[in-house]
């Protein structure tokens, strides 16, 4: 592993870009790393088949440490100056499970196995070109001149299927909070085997109990409860109860709290943040909505501080301001449940023998199956629905 | 933006006069001196009828010392005035280069800001005349390369005018280089009441493409358009540029076509090497590079003093022939 910078002592391999076993040109990009502060390609110090490939994406490795040799097709380290791709200066070995290349033994130059001239020429737009479209040079093939051009790269997309060569796109990096957000969702989706439980809550006394509230209230606005507030407050009623949802998963060990401290997920232009209300579960409804409202405002704004983003223990997702009438969420690990909310809709339904329209809200709970099994999620969301059907204790 | 022109046409050499007519009606510190600008009216007419108009004590003739012509502006601008001063030929700028660099370019900096040098220097560049070493040169890259001096140079009667009349209005010091082969090619000009100028730093696209950008300068601009023409007839269409002043350099304008065409050429009548083309071709590899399918190429004279024997001085500088092979080889890749 390469040094990139004057004070790093290791980076993540990104990804290979060459497979164990290929040829490797020198000069082409061998791999992506990822320091601190960027991803950086890096190419090939030397020529050969890449192979004893010790380290994986997504590995932390020190610097110097020795990833994988470049071979010549007998096996040996096909020159003094370039065998190994990545070594320390010191020539230390590290973690590497092989022997080390022999570095005397061979000292012929190797050829590369199709090709017999030295490197192709190509232009610099043809090279960003078959980047973009992830095509390999090495199978790319001139027109009539000497040099690969940004037509030849066009005619072989064009052959591939699609016509993308022609087809613009902007690109735009992954960065910032965007990244954060691939790596976390990306992470937990593989890691937490999520499943999903889904049921309808009829909002008829919740939004009596609004419609009360805001006559009796003086002032009106935020000193009498929302409706996004109301949910919060019975989604915190509930955990009390279950507290087996209330919690994180850490290494094989579930963190059950005793506090409950309400994720909101509050979307932006550029991404998704969740502003945390501490305590949610001691707060009365009109302080979760207060608090709420000052916490979003600034999320806005971006004026959060990194303290009121962290430390939740179960969070509340909502999309039913977009007409979303239910949905499943990815969760916000270590925590192993989220609730999923959508907008309240007027359905018709079956009493004493005659059709009436009530408003509905379907909610969905996604839990981490390694900690909470389906009918613990279940009767969670049971308590969550007769919290809110009876409108008691919401204020 | 051109104004509307009502059809009229006049030369390059009329619009500079009408350009310092204008000038001079407007502002009474505008003044005029130079070797035979006044009674003869100029060695090439340019400022043919201004010393009847305003008068010996605005405008008068100079002997041959461009260090004097150009210090003396330098001094006049210094204390109020704004003079338009000519040297003749763009060769003997040699002879007034301490002025021009060391003093006219340093003074409002090395004085805190205390002084400015509003004055501008007319002279010429370019060959083809059949005047040999000392008279065909183009030496506009020696002053482009001193911080404090503007460049401009002009390829039509409008473009000379409006810039002519921003250059004049403006409290830095500029040259302003003429090629002599311009001065009597005609081009639409709004009528003299019709005042209008043109800001500096603004390149000006003079034909639109898609296949290749070439960059040009003064004459060199209407090679490019012919070598256009031309190209366009083979089924290439040619995108050219014209700077139009080269300090300031609106480079974005370049770079934008460069990134569009993938390909360009720089065709400017300075020596090559060391020149206005590596400087242009520098910039667009930084710049562009991404986006470039072939080199940058450069066309500029070639780096011979340049011969008397018209055989011979015409292969040293670029033409039609020679843009139109050259884009034919890029293009073909």
């Amino acid at each position: 592993m390469p040094a990139l910078e004057m004070a790093q002592d290791s980076a993540t391999l990104v990804r290979w870009t060459k497979n164990e076993g290929e040829y490797v040109t020198k000069g082409e990009v061998l791999m992506e790393v990822e320091t601190d502060k960027a991803t950086i390609e890096i190419e090939s110090t030397g020529s050969g088949v890449l192979s004893r490939v010790t380290a994986h994406a997504g590995d932390q490795i020190p610097v110097g440490q020795v990833i994988a040799v470049l071979l010549d097709a007998d096996g040996h380290s096909p020159t003094q100056a370039g065998p190994v791709v990545t070594a320390s200066q010191g020539g230390s070995e590290g973690k590497s499970q092989s022997p080390a290349p022999d570095l005397r033994t061979n000292s012929k130059v190797v050829k590369a196995p199709e090709r017999t001239s030295g490197r192709k020429l190509i232009s610099p737009k043809a090279r960003r070109l078959a980047s973009e479209h992830g095509l390999d040079l090495s199978t790319v093939r001139q027109g009539s001149g000497q040099v690969i051009r940004a037509s030849d790269i066009s005619s072989m997309l064009t052959a591939r299927g699609g016509g993308l060569a022609s087809v613009e796109y902007a690109a735009v990096r992954l960065r910032g909070k965007r990244k954060v957000i691939a790596d976390r969702t990306q992470k937990s989706h593989q890691t937490a085997p999520h499943i999903a439980l889904r049921l309808s809550i009829d909002m008829s006394e919740v939004q009596k109990l609004i419609e009360r509230e805001k006559t009796t209230v003086k002032g009106g606005g935020n000193r009498s409860p929302n409706l996004t507030s109301i949910l919060l407050k019975a989604a915190a009623v509930a955990l009390a109860k279950h507290p087996g949802l209330n919690a994180h998963l850490v290494n094989d060990e579930v963190r059950q709290y005793s506090c409950i401290h309400l994720g909101v997920a509050v979307a932006l232009d550029d991404g998704v943040v969740v502003p945390v209300i501490r305590d949610a579960g001691k707060k009365r409804t009109v302080e979760i909505h207060q608090e709420l409202e000052d916490l979003v405002a600034r999320a806005r704004r971006d004026r959060l501080k990194p303290e009121e983003m962290t430390g939740s223990t179960f969070t509340v997702t909502n999309l039913g301001m977009f007409g979303v009438e239910s949905f499943s969420a990815i969760l916000n690990t270590p925590e192993v449940a989220i609730l999923s909310l959508g907008c309240t809709v007027d359905k018709a339904i079956k009493t004493q023998g005659q059709v009436d329209f009530r408003p509905f809200l379907e909610a969905t709970i996604n839990v981490d199956h390694r900690a909470i099994d389906g009918a613990v999620a279940a009767k969670y969301l049971q308590t969550f629905k007769h919290v809110l059907e009876s409108a008691q204790v919401l204020l | 933006m051109s104004m509307q022109t009502n059809g009229r046409e006049i030369t390059m050499s009329e619009a500079i006069n009408e350009a310092i007519r204008e000038e001079m009606g407007r502002d009474e510190n505008v003044v005029l001196w130079g070797e035979d600008v006044g009674a003869a009216g100029g060695v090439f007419k340019v400022t043919k009828g201004i010393l009847d108009r305003f008068g010996p004590e605005r405008v008068f003739d100079t002997p041959i010392s461009e260090a004097g012509i150009v210090g003396l502006a330098v001094g006049a601008a210094m204390t109020g005035l704004r003079p338009v001063v000519e040297v003749m030929f763009g060769d003997f700028l040699t002879l007034a280069m301490d002025q021009l660099v060391n003093q006219a370019a340093k003074i409002h900096y090395m004085s805190g800001g205390t002084f400015r040098v509003p004055m501008v220097v007319r002279t010429t560049l370019g060959a083809g005349r059949r005047t040999a070493a000392q008279h065909s040169q183009s030496l506009h890259a020696w002053v482009a390369h001193i911080p404090g001096l503007k460049v401009v140079l002009p390829s039509s009667p409008y473009d000379a005018k409006g810039l002519l009349k921003t250059a004049i209005r403006d409290n830095n010091p500029v040259v302003f280089f003429e090629d002599k082969i311009s001065y009597q090619r005609k081009g639409p000009v709004p009528d003299p009441d019709q005042d209008y100028t043109i800001s500096f730093g603004q390149a000006d696209v003079k034909r639109e493409g898609s296949d290749l950008t070439i960059i040009a300068t003064s004459s060199m601009v209407h090679m490019a358009l012919t070598a256009a023409s031309k190209l366009s007839e083979d089924g290439i269409q040619a995108e050219v540029i014209d700077p139009r002043t080269l300090v300031p350099l609106d480079s974005q304008t370049l770079i934008d076509s460069v990134k569009k065409t993938s390909r360009c050429i720089v065709v400017d009548q300075g020596y090559q090497s060391f020149g206005v083309t590596a400087e242009i071709a520098a910039l667009v590899a930084e710049q562009a590079f991404y986006a470039l399918d072939v080199p940058v190429r450069r066309l500029g004279a070639v780096d011979v003093p340049i011969p008397f024997s018209p055989s011979l001085e015409d292969l040293t500088i670029p033409t039609v022939e020679s843009i139109v092979v050259l884009a034919h080889e890029m293009v073909a890749g």
